[in-house]
């Protein structure tokens, strides 16, 4: 028994929100009776307290949720240092407060359900633990990651966790093989055979899901296979002439290609730009000293400044065009969120507000939420694309105008993607860079389109 | 069978979501699981997939970039193409990009005029459609030969990073894919500066005014989407009051009673609606034969620049028609009880016009040439 106090003491969520572990009394004295010498292995003693628990014996099913409350403490604590960050989760505590929900172990209060009736994730793993297939620490990492509200939080905050049935719906016969193969070596019988296990959950699994999605599609999570459905994929083998798997079996090697699934996982790794190096307008304002060079010159200042104002002109256009369209995107949502969006937009780029610090004024949680909503990549490359589409003629007619016999004319289109390459990466650091007091000139015509929209 | 184990150090599988993640709406979804449970295939979840990321798809371009059209996906014989632009694009579904790869069905790659395929990641559990990259077709059948790759169970496996990963690259592309059409009005300032466009512009493909009397526009004529009128005997009860052809009828009468301009009814005519500085202009060419000293007919030119119904022409506005050596006739909107302009030429057949609006900024817009030939 590895820290036997973890059988007698309770990790709950005080009434402030704040994480707390409790001493019960009535636990420790359980454990000390039943366990006299510390040398009994975890699952001997959660076996034994299972059976106590079945007698009925109220402070055994306490060790046993003294025990959980810590395994789920563990499991926040793993997720929480897994992408909390990287997801902007603030602290701990707000992933307990949704899975840590036991604070009477020993069911004494009058409000308190029966174990049948326990709807938090601690009478779940209680309910469905069976110690001759898992560890109970592990089964209740696995009850807390597929926890419904859990997921809708992460989710709400740019992480999804696929349930193992809805990674198993996309798995091909094909792909499966391959990861069998990787992992060790097999013969085309066990591959065979592996492929008509997968084709029955799937005839079955998906139709099902199918079926359920034609007549209503809440966005449910997929559950796991029902018994009834384990037996159609039973018998769905059994036609295909392998008799010799069972329900049982049948759900393991399932749950056992799904980790396959998620351990063969990789990031993808993401092309880098190449930033243009040669830059149209860099030639254009180099020095041109020779007196041949001077009138040409000059023709170039009055081109580059016709070509600063239809540059300024056609990115205030395109704000104004890509704004006005997000706007009438979002008032028509249900409910209606263009004037969310729009605060958000105003607060991010006029008053320099981190997504983190908007969300609450806003109506919203999560700087993941504020994220998606403004969509600052999605704008701001709608907002270039737009740009584009108005200089590439503009700019073409400018440079008839002013630069004649030049070979410029080729150039042109070049010339103007790296132009605004430059201008938008320079808004796109800016945002690494929240402090600096230099602000893009996309930053400042959006403000001031902003700021003078709202008048 | 061993206990099924979850270490903590294992691997969650986690994934970041997308900031344009797209919700679809619970009535795509039904319809979608509807339809690909009712129609003819064999593989019904794949299209349920399929149909997804079409909607998914569909979703991403109005939100993104209003300005492209594409075809509709609610066939779903044909679901997994759509048109965008210009670009024949495969809808490529696929459950997680973190997959590493991604199966491409060879049938697909014999589809004709195949432009580009683009990764879709459809999060069925949650709803969702993720755009996340796209590969050129021709980009993806290079290199499927310098990877020797073959296809395997009806499909190639296609790793992930031979796609750009950046879609707002794909709507980039897209606008720039539409092929600048050869054909496509000119638009210079200072034209008449301009000797060498305008023998560029002269040289081009050209609208061939004497299919017409087919009742057919040729092909550069529809590129521009030029309006082909009735001939003029046509009932006028079938007219609507506003019509391109109702407004040609008013200036006819008025050119034939007061400037005495003589229209056969056998004249055919078009008209072309366009904008220059801001001004929605829409240009009239009537054009008909006329009897000459040789074997092919001479024809005869007839332009007539008008503004849209509910439109202003701006004073200053000019007419222009040149050919090869010269600026052959020019009028000016000067008048401000003026409504329309219009000129005259008459050419051998193989003679070419170009015909120019110029607005009072001496901005002009130079449409293709002007052949007649029957």
């Amino acid at each position: 028994m590895k820290a036997p106090w973890r059988y007698w003491q309770l990790v709950r969520l005080t009434m402030q929100g704040k994480r707390q572990v409790d001493e019960v009394f009535a636990c420790r004295d359980c454990l000390d009776a039943q366990f006299p010498e510390a040398e009994v292995a975890d699952a001997a003693v959660q076996r034994q307290l299972l059976a106590l628990m079945a007698e009925p014996l109220p402070s055994a099913e306490g060790c046993l949720r003294c025990y959980i409350s810590h395994e789920i403490d563990r499991a926040c604590k793993d997720l929480f240092m897994r992408f909390g960050k990287a997801a902007g989760i603030p602290h701990l505590e707000e992933l307990l407060i949704l899975v840590l929900l036991d604070s009477d172990p020993l069911r004494q209060r009058p409000t308190t359900p029966s174990l049948a009736d326990d709807p938090t994730p601690a009478g779940k793993v209680l309910r469905t633990f069976d110690p001759d297939k898992a560890q109970l620490n592990t089964w209740t990492k696995r009850v807390v990651i597929s926890d419904r509200a859990l997921s809708h939080y992460l989710q709400d905050y740019g992480v999804y966790l696929d349930s193992d049935w809805s990674l198993l719906n996309g798995l091909s016969a094909k792909k499966l093989r391959r990861l069998l193969s990787e992992e060790a070596r097999v013969d085309e019988a066990v591959l065979q055979e592996a492929e008509a296990i997968l084709q029955s959950y799937q005839e079955v699994y998906r139709r099902d899901r199918l079926a359920s999605r034609a007549e209503t599609a809440n966005r449910s999570r997929c559950e796991p296979p029902t018994p009834k459905q384990l037996e159609r994929m039973v018998a769905h083998l059994q036609q295909q002439g392998i008799t010799d798997i069972t329900a049982e079996v049948l759900l393991e090697q399932l749950e056992q290609w799904a980790r396959l699934m998620r351990r063969s996982r990789r990031p993808p790794t993401v092309s880098i730009d190449t930033p243009e190096t040669q830059q149209l307008i860099d030639t254009v304002e180099s020095d041109a000293l020779t007196p041949e060079e001077q009138e040409a010159a000059a023709s170039q200042q009055a081109f580059l400044q016709s070509y600063r104002d239809a540059l300024l002109k056609a990115m205030d256009g395109a704000i104004a065009q890509t704004l006005s369209h997000r706007v009438a995107t979002l008032s028509q949502r249900k409910p209606a969120k263009d004037g969310a969006f729009l605060e958000g937009l105003y607060r991010f780029f006029c008053q320099g507000e981190s997504m983190g610090a908007i969300a609450p004024h806003i109506g919203l949680t999560a700087q993941y939420q504020v994220t998606r909503l403004l969509n600052i990549k999605a704008l701001r490359a709608d907002i270039r694309r737009e740009m584009q589409h108005t200089l590439r003629q503009r700019i073409g007619e400018l440079a008839q105008q002013y630069v004649e016999a030049s070979d410029l004319d080729d150039d042109l289109d070049a010339a103007l993607d790296a132009e605004l390459e430059r201008l938008f990466s320079e808004a796109e650091a800016e945002s690494f860079n929240a402090y600096s007091d230099q602000q893009s000139l996309l930053s400042q015509r959006l403000c001031d389109y902003l700021a003078h929209r709202s008048d | 069978m061993t206990n099924p184990s979850l270490d903590y150090d294992e691997i969650l599988g986690e994934r970041f979501l997308q900031p344009d993640a797209i919700d679809l709406d619970e009535a795509s979804i039904t319809w979608a699981a509807a339809t690909s449970q009712t129609a003819d295939t064999d593989d019904p979840w794949a299209l349920y997939l399929q149909l997804l990321a079409g909607v998914g798809v569909q979703h991403w371009l109005q939100e993104r970039s209003p300005r492209l059209r594409h075809s509709s996906i609610e066939n779903p014989a044909r679901s997994s193409l759509i048109q965008i632009g210009n670009t024949l694009t495969h809808l490529l579904p696929t459950p997680c990009l973190e997959d590493g790869s991604v199966e491409i069905p060879d049938r697909i790659l014999e589809t004709a005029n195949l432009d580009v395929h683009l990764l879709v990641e459809v999060l069925e559990e949650l709803g969702q459609v993720q755009v996340r990259g796209f590969l050129r077709h021709p980009e993806l059948m290079q290199a499927i030969q310098t990877a020797a790759l073959q296809p395997k169970d009806g499909s190639y496996t296609v790793p992930i990073d031979w796609f750009d990963l950046e879609p707002d690259r794909f709507l980039v592309q897209v606008e720039a894919w539409e092929p600048a059409s050869v054909s496509e009005p000119l638009v210079l300032e200072n034209l008449d500066r301009n000797p060498q466009r305008v023998a560029e512009a002269l040289a081009g493909p050209a609208i061939n005014a004497a299919t017409w009397f087919r009742d057919q526009l040729d092909q550069v004529a529809q590129e521009l989407s030029w309006m082909l009128l009735p001939s003029f005997s046509y009932s006028a009860a079938m007219r609507s009051l506003r019509s391109p052809v109702e407004q040609l009828d008013g200036i006819l009468s008025d050119l034939t009673r007061y400037r005495s301009v003589t229209i056969p009814t056998a004249a055919r005519s078009a008209a072309y609606d366009f904008r220059v500085e801001g001004a929605a202009l829409r240009l009239y060419v009537v054009t008909w034969e006329l009897p000459s000293a040789g074997a092919a007919p001479d024809w005869n030119l007839l332009a007539i620049l008008s503004p849209q119904p509910d439109a202003l022409m701006p004073l200053g506005t000019r007419l222009q028609i040149r050919d090869a050596q010269t600026l052959l006739t020019e009028t000016t909107l000067d008048d401000a009880s003026g409504t329309f302009l219009y000129a005259q030429v008459i050419g051998e057949p193989n003679e070419r016009f170009l015909i120019s609006v110029q607005s009072p900024n001496d901005i002009s817009l130079t449409l293709p040439p002007f052949v007649f030939l029957p």
